[in-house]
């Protein structure tokens, strides 16, 4: 070996060392490459209601608002609550109000379940109570904050992806019902106080929800309680004329404070339309998200594709150096065929590779007349070297997307935030590619060595070898160079969804 | 194509190695031809004589028991130095990959700068929803 391939061997190996062992970059190598399913912290983090088996003691302002968002979104899914579970919200709502008469919160939701109780006094009482407060804080980002702190214990870094996973488990059932609650309010009462009401309600709930979603509700109640009615109106002169009529109202009713105040948040309401509606908003968090959970497995994958093509290049090896030996009858063949037939089809559990694997490797069975000289030094046609390094790059790019999909990044945030992405690229797609790719290689290197009158194995074996190769050097330096960059991007991401976490709206206000 | 060697390189390969029968045959053809090329011959076997003779007039070399021992080890440090010294390159070049990931690792994982922005108490309103008053002039 040259000095110069001895010096490369021994850059990618101190480099794979530094990979594996640096606890920056470790996080990264090992999904992809030893680490696959859904995060199990994601799916036991007792942040998340939808992991517990019984609901914690709510001790404390988080975890009392814990109860009110289960509470809240067992309304929502229509699921029975008994009378006395009923009775533990509002219990629970109330001495939380006392702990923190300013949040809003707690009357909002202490309204929701008190009418679920069929209270509609009480219920009244306490939606007016809402409106008169000053903050709404429902708690999401602490618990969210708190199941971050779970999956970067798990992973031993924090990583975009974590951001991703929060912004998907973050609930709107407790923004929906109160909208739910406010819109039958007005329905039942179109006087100016309940408008008003609503108004304010809308307010809070928009700029105290701390997501688009959220906010957007809390945008629809204010238009909703300035219009006097929750239903869309068709034409633009018919709303802008009843949105600016319950200003003159109040005006009129001597309550000039209120239309000054009214006036104030239709304004606000107003800019926040033009700042944060559109469809560009709505599929940008998914999109970073996509791109945090891919980006945080690339250099794992790519490892393990390289790993992948050593075993094609042992393969090749074994068909060069053994297998030629044994080159007449059926035989070999047949024997071939079951032993990687059975071992694909156990590996894969697929049928349409395995078969057209076996179909390729049956096709040993026809054996040129070999030329005598040079029976096993040889060297390829042009064509068929690059036919076989390209074939290896398809590979490496079909085994890296295996690896990618199927580690807990990509598969955890796929089925947390339902990106679709198993649907674009399967495990079973990126396989049967993989087998389809080495046979075809198989087949081609057979045909060549049919025109060329050489040994069908040695020529497979070559392509085979050249094919292994290629993926394993791509595949390691790739997986090195890209570690970097991708640490670099990870952390942008991180910052970037982390503030759409934390409070979207302004996220969004921030980029314009 | 090999060349075809001259009389002199013959003579001298004639006393490094053993000729074939044909080769034999060809030396002694070219020199039953050409008396010149005899003399020659007897010239050169006469400097080899000489150079031999002053090899070994020196006294015999007397060595100790344990010399072909200490050959044999010499020989194995050097080939053990060898192979160390062939492995170099990749030990540099471990090294330097190492060395040199790190530093960009330590470069690329540097903490975020924290944004002054209180994004927890950031309520979200446009500053310009607010206008100002328009002041009336008089003369």
């Amino acid at each position: 070996m040259s000095n110069f391939r001895l010096g490369l061997t021994g850059a990618l190996v101190g480099a794979l060392v530094v990979l594996l062992i640096h606890p920056v970059t470790r996080p990264f190598v090992q999904n992809g490459l030893w680490r696959f399913g859904v995060s199990q912290a994601a799916d036991q983090s007792p942040t998340i209601a939808q992991n517990l088996n019984v609901l914690p003691e709510p001790s404390d302002l988080v975890t009392a608002s814990l109860w009110m968002s289960e509470g809240c979104r067992r309304i929502k899914a229509n699921h029975h609550l008994t009378t006395n579970e009923l009775l533990t919200f509002v219990e629970i709502a109330q001495a939380s109000a006392e702990r923190e008469p300013d949040n809003a919160f707690w009357a909002h939701t202490e309204a929701i379940f008190q009418q679920a109780l069929d209270n509609p006094e009480a219920s009244v009482r306490a939606w007016k109570r809402a409106s008169k407060l000053d903050q709404w804080n429902d708690y999401q980002n602490q618990r969210l904050a708190q199941y971050v702190a779970d999956l970067n214990k798990e992973e031993g870094r924090q990583m975009a992806w974590h951001w991703a996973l929060a912004y998907s488990v973050k609930g709107f059932h407790t923004p929906a019902l109160i909208a739910q609650y406010g819109l039958t309010q007005l329905r039942n009462d179109n006087s100016l106080d309940s408008r008003l009401d609503l108004i304010r309600s809308g307010l809070l709930v928009r700029d105290g929800a701390r997501s688009r979603l959220g906010s957007e509700l809390g945008w629809q109640m204010i238009e909703s309680g300035a219009l006097g009615t929750s239903i869309a109106l068709d034409s633009r002169k018919e709303f802008v004329a009843r949105r600016f009529s319950f200003i003159d109202q109040l005006a009129q009713a001597n309550r000039n404070e209120d239309a000054i105040y009214v006036n104030s948040v239709l304004a606000s309401n107003e800019a926040w339309d033009a700042a944060l509606k559109g469809v560009e908003k709505q599929n940008r968090p998914r999109f970073l998200s996509a791109q945090a959970a891919i980006i945080a497995t690339l250099p794992g994958s790519l490892l393990l594709a390289a790993l992948a093509s050593t075993l094609v290049y042992v393969l090749g090896t074994l068909f060069r150096s053994v297998l030629f030996k044994f080159k007449e009858g059926w035989i070999l063949p047949a024997i071939l065929a079951a032993v990687v037939g059975s071992i694909l089809f156990f590996l894969t559990r697929l049928t349409f590779p395995t078969v057209f694997m076996i179909i390729v490797l049956a096709g040993f069975l026809i054996r040129p007349r070999v030329a005598p000289l040079d029976r096993k030094e040889f060297h390829f046609d042009a064509w068929m070297v690059w036919a076989s390094a390209i074939i290896g790059l398809m590979f490496l790019v079909a085994i890296t997307g295996v690896a990618s999909f199927q580690s807990p990044p990509v598969k955890t945030v796929d089925d947390y935030a339902d990106l679709g992405l198993n649907l674009i690229y399967s495990r079973e797609t990126g396989l049967t590619l993989a087998v389809i790719f080495t046979g075809a290689l198989i087949g081609l290197a057979q045909v060549w060595a049919y025109l060329r009158r050489r040994d069908p194995y040695i020529a497979s074996g070559m392509a085979l070898k050249s094919m292994g190769m290629t993926g394993l050097v791509v595949g390691i330096v790739l997986g090195v160079v890209t570690c970097p960059l991708v640490i670099a991007a990870d952390r942008q991401l991180t910052d970037t969804l982390s503030q759409i976490v934390q409070n979207e709206p302004t996220y969004y206000l921030q980029d314009l | 194509m090999s060349r075809k060697p001259n009389f002199k390189e013959l003579l001298s390969l004639d006393r490094d190695k053993s000729f074939s029968a044909k080769e034999k045959e060809t030396l002694s053809k070219l020199l039953a031809s050409d008396n010149a090329l005899a003399e020659e011959q007897e010239e050169f076997n006469l400097s080899l004589n000489f150079l031999k003779d002053a090899a070994y007039d020196e006294e015999e070399i007397k060595v100790d028991d344990t010399f072909n021992g200490r050959v044999i080890r010499r020989f194995r440090v050097e080939q053990r130095n060898r192979s160390w010294s062939s492995m170099l390159p990749a030990v540099v070049g471990a090294v330097t990959a190492a060395v040199g990931l790190i530093a960009i690792i330590q470069v690329v994982s540097a903490p975020v700068t924290e944004s002054t922005l209180d994004l927890q108490n950031q309520k979200a309103e446009l500053e310009t929803s607010e206008f100002p008053v328009i002041p009336e002039f008089t003369e």
